[in-house]
């Protein structure tokens, strides 16, 4: 039967009449649950090669990771699904639509809808590495969604795979049976059977009912240029046919639908999507933010009464200003942000203007991966060269005799500290796993960022999931690669928003020559402020060459200099001879000098070189 | 222009060592062939030469004084032939080692009227610093030579810069150098180029590495003072500072060097040596082997070349007539440009005015005593690009 299902490829679906009719009974949806690098990408790949979805020729080593960004960096970005046709040993033949999730923290929300989706998980542990902080978050996450649970211990043809210590996790940590596991590897092939023989028999099938008014739950979208938003969706209830007239439930937009089918994995165009399907939905809508993660589809013409649970907007948590290092590209980078964005809704921007870097734009993200990766997409995809600035989050800002709060995601919009009451910050919940000698350091790190350690458990002898509360603005600069070196790269981390906490915080700026650099200014918390403003200062005398004047630098909080130093006035330059065979090269030197000069930013009368800007902003966002 | 070549430069790439600083066209152990070389300039002479009166020829190197006495002759007397006259200025460059001592009495009966003695430092340590490979009693001992010999005009080339040289060694320096009574004075602030352009060959990696190590310990602020220094130093002396890197007792100016300043046409013959025609600049190659290949087979050796466009001639003007102390005279840019300079860049001047740079006279643009330190800031505005030209906006401005 397997053999009659016609694999598409490119762009266009292929249409096929003879797709197996697989009834409700027979569907099976789940995910895969794993840490980067426990080899979530390789048991998908085993999958789909187990279940003939693609051939070994066809193989691309992690098929599922379709960006080049998450081949590079290891991870899944984007959910996408696929549809597996398994014959089980009895001779039916099964649909198995496996949801892949996102691997990240800062993905957690698209990761829970993406789970939603389902009715069972893989948990994919590393034999030699146990379950680590996101694991055990992404784990919960399923547990809460009532999924059931498949342990696959993986890795098991590793020297160091230690499966009894895993099992013990898995007891301890989960109050999964050990027995309930099942040893595999990827690699080499092995538990891959019974691993499909699990899903086929553990994992119940969707409940739901064909002729309800449709709700179909979005989990992903993405934008074609052909066809429009393509919405991933799963039918929780209903029956969806071509050329139906749908509404998105939570922003009530409608359309038809121009196609629909499902992956194997490229498009296969169907004529109907069921109850317990899945699969996407061309709309032909032109923006994504039109079809939001977390919404319900519906019939238009006969609509559900109320729409699935657990939509929510995903609020970015990151804020930065991304500039375009040379002035002349604004309007590219604009027009690559309005792109990008219409394949990734989660992301805020508006046009901002800064003295020292020109027009560029304010961004929101979900986290600091996310920035990374729309900074990256930006450059890589569009050929353009950014500045960003330092990482920033969201402050609420109480003035003393004004109503309400005024929000500030830039550092340079903080009013005069004599006009505030008090900043508000967000604040989040951390967990760390990490092996027992590390939790000194770890902590001591976390309470140098202004953590607050709460409390710990050992999941086994060796290791420990330690919780701290901490100010995101602490986490999101570089706290990951410090715990990272800190704990030998073994601790994992997780995170998730408390809430908005006043804290003692001050507006820090930089003056050069007098004026402030907007680019510069910080927000820190008063015990820092010293600290950081002596650092950026002496760093920006170091970086910032002499000029024909003295000029000064300076931290200031208000009208009150924390730190100066100052850069000495040139006094000599290049005094070299000059004979016969020096002058055109002289004068090419002076013209390179002077291109040079063009490409250096201005702040007042002081021309500071780009490298040096970078260099700084680099600096905030590592060690303020 | 076509009045033809005034000024001869002849390039010597040889040195006995090549030392890590120098960024011309040198070669070490390659002595042997300097009667091909010598042989190959011959070719090329009677290749290029134009028609014009021969004013100076300059021997420079490398090292000049590697040649021996006979083939320096042959080449002044081929010159010499060629133009129809003798030149009034001969110079040499020599280097004062005991172990490559000229020979004077030969050079100055061949002909060479002048010498430029590359002593560098007359203090032991900076010679080591910089390994010259000769000390300090052995410059003087070359200097008292040269003048035993006959050689009246003899000039002195020293570095200043030099890390681990405080301000009172170079003024000790200074000093042991007047009391040599010279006729002129070249002072150079060690400069080490550490990103190597199409001009200098890149340094191999050991001398890069001298480079770094010794530009980390170069202090400008101290290279300021030293300069200074100099020009109060030789002022009182009875040195007058013509040009930014030069000093000259009455009348010995170097009318060769002076050629370039005021940008009349020159020949340079030889690896790596540049030629001038009033328009058109050009180089040759700088290898060795490159050089004697092209002109043994009847080729021009020429690498490259540049002609140069009207913004391009004014501002070569400005920036070498500024060289000058005295300045760059007003009445002869506006002659050749027929508009004064200040008309012509007035953003500039009035840049290098605001910033006490540079110093405006009835008759002349010149650098102030703070814009000889800052000759290259000082000359930054006015390299305006040619379209600004083209399209009026400097009149407008």
């Amino acid at each position: 039967m397997a053999a009659q299902a016609v694999i598409g490829r490119g762009r266009k679906a292929h249409r096929s009449r003879l797709r197996p009719v697989i009834p409700q009974e027979r569907i099976r949806n789940f995910s895969i649950v794993a840490h980067i690098d426990h080899g979530k990408s390789t048991l998908a790949d085993r999958l789909l090669e187990a279940t003939h979805t693609l051939d070994a020729r066809q193989m691309t080593s992690q098929v599922l990771d379709s960006m080049d960004l998450e081949r590079e960096k290891g991870i899944t970005i984007k959910a996408r699904a696929v549809r597996l046709h398994y014959e089980a040993p009895g001779g039916e033949t099964y649909a198995l639509n496996l949801i892949d999730t996102p691997g990240h923290v800062d993905f957690t929300y698209e990761v829970s809808r993406s789970l939603q989706a389902c009715e069972g998980a893989i948990l994919v542990i590393d034999a030699s590495q146990g379950i680590e902080a996101q694991t055990l978050a992404n784990v919960h996450l399923a547990m809460q969604q009532k999924l059931v649970i498949i342990p696959v211990i993986n890795k098991i043809d590793l020297p160091s795979a230690d499966p009894e210590m895993v099992s013990r996790e898995l007891e301890e940590m989960l109050a999964i049976p050990g027995e309930e596991a099942i040893l595999a590897s990827a690699k080499d092939g092995t538990g891959i059977d019974e691993i499909l023989r699990a899903i086929v028999a553990r994992i119940p099938p969707p409940a739901g009912s064909p002729r309800a008014p449709v709700q179909a739950l979005v989990f992903d979208s993405h934008y074609d240029p052909y066809k429009g938003v393509v919405a991933y969706v799963r039918l929780a209830n209903g029956t969806l046919r071509d050329h139906e007239r749908i509404r998105f439930m939570a922003t009530g937009v409608e359309s038809e639908i121009l196609e629909l089918g499902y992956f194997r994995p490229g498009p296969v165009a169907t004529r109907s999507l069921s109850v317990g399907e899945v699969g996407y939905v061309a709309s032909g809508l032109k923006s994504i933010s039109n079809a939001r993660v977390g919404d319900t589809l519906t019939d238009a013409d006969r609509p559900a009464t109320a729409p699935l649970p657990g939509y929510k907007q995903a609020l970015p948590l990151v804020f930065a200003g991304i500039y375009p290092m040379r002035g002349d590209d604004y309007p590219l980078l604009r027009d690559a942000l309005d792109r990008l964005h219409l394949n990734d809704a989660s992301f805020v921007y508006e046009p901002e203007s800064s003295v020292a870097l020109g027009f560029g734009f304010r961004c929101g993200f979900l986290g600091l991966l996310h920035m990374e990766i729309v900074q990256e997409r930006l450059e890589r995809e569009f050929g353009l060269e950014l500045i960003a600035s330092a990482p920033s989050v969201e402050y609420r800002v109480r003035r003393l005799n004004r109503e309400g709060e005024l929000v500030v995601d830039n550092p340079a919009k903080m009013p005069n500290a004599g006009e505030i009451d008090q900043i508000s910050e967000p604040w989040v919940a951390a967990e760390v796993i990490t092996p027992t000698e590390y939790i000194g350091p770890i902590i001591e790190l976390a309470t140098t960022r202004r953590g607050e350690f709460k409390n710990m458990e050992y999941l086994d002898p060796t290791r420990v999931n330690v919780h701290i509360e901490m100010p995101l603005a602490e986490l999101i600069i570089d706290f990951y690669d410090q715990l990272k070196s800190r704990s030998s790269g073994y601790a994992s981390l997780d995170y998730h928003y408390l809430g908005y906490r006043p804290g003692d915080l001050v507006k820090l700026d930089i003056l050069v020559n007098t004026e402030p650099v907007d680019a510069l200014s910080l927000i820190v918390h008063r015990s820092q402020a010293h600290r950081a403003g002596k650092g950026l200062v002496e760093k920006l005398r170091q970086l910032i060459p002499r000029q024909l004047f003295e000029v000064p630098v300076q931290a200031a909080i208000g009208s009150h200099i924390i730190s100066r130093e100052t850069i000495r006035a040139m006094r000599k330059n290049v005094l070299a001879k000059c004979y016969g065979g020096d002058i055109t090269r002289k004068r090419k030197l002076l013209e390179k000098q002077k291109e040079g000069k063009q490409r250096m930013k201005r702040i007042g009368s002081v021309e500071i070189p780009q490298e040096a800007f970078l260099a700084v902003l680099r600096m905030n966002r590592e060690t303020s | 222009m076509a009045t033809g070549a005034q000024h001869l430069y002849i390039h010597v790439p040889f040195c006995r060592l090549v030392c890590a600083y120098c960024d011309f066209a040198t070669i070490a152990g390659r002595a042997a062939e300097i009667p091909r070389y010598v042989a190959a300039l011959h070719r090329e002479l009677a290749m290029r030469a134009v028609p014009g009166r021969l004013a100076t020829i300059y021997f420079g190197g490398g090292t000049p004084s590697l040649v021996a006495a006979p083939m320096i002759e042959a080449l002044i007397d081929g010159a010499v032939d060629h133009w129809g006259a003798r030149p009034d200025e001969v110079t040499l460059e020599a280097n004062p080692s005991e172990r490559e001592m000229p020979d004077w009495s030969g050079l100055r009966a061949a002909g060479v009227n002048r010498i430029s003695l590359g002593v560098q430092s007359l203090r032991n340590e900076d010679l080591v610093a910089l390994a010259r490979g000769h000390t300090a009693e052995e410059a003087r001992a070359a200097y008292r030579a040269a003048r035993v010999a006959g050689f009246e005009n003899v000039s002195i080339d020293l570095m200043y810069g030099i890390p681990g040289q405080s301000l009172d060694d170079w003024r000790a320096t200074l000093r042991a150098a007047v009391a040599l009574e010279p006729d002129h004075l070249s002072l150079y602030a060690l400069q080490l180029v550490l990103e190597p352009d199409e001009w200098a060959a890149a340094p191999r990696g050991g001398a890069l590495r001298w480079r770094r190590r010794l530009a980390a310990r170069q202090d400008d602020d101290l290279a300021a003072d030293q300069y200074r220094l100099a020009e109060e130093l030789l002022a009182e002396s009875g040195y007058r500072h013509y040009e930014l890197s030069s000093w000259a007792a009455p009348g010995r100016e170097s009318r060769h060097n002076a050629a370039y300043w005021r940008r009349v046409p020159y020949l340079g013959l030889g690896a790596g040596a540049h030629s001038f025609d009033g328009e058109l600049r050009s180089w040759n190659v700088r290898s060795l082997d490159r050089y004697m290949e092209h002109v043994e087979a009847s080729e021009r050796p020429t690498a490259g070349h540049e002609t140069l466009d009207a913004p391009t001639r004014a501002f070569e003007a400005v920036a070498l007539g500024m060289r000058f102390v005295s300045g760059l005279s007003r009445r002869a840019f506006t002659a050749e440009f027929g508009v004064d300079p200040i008309e012509r860049f007035p953003a500039a001047v009035d840049a290098g005015r605001r910033a006490g740079l540079i110093e405006l006279t009835d008759r002349s643009l010149r650098l102030s005593a703070r814009g000889r330190l800052l000759a290259s800031e000082a000359l930054l505005p006015f390299l305006t690009p040619a379209a600004d030209e083209a399209n009026g906006l400097l009149a407008a401005r």
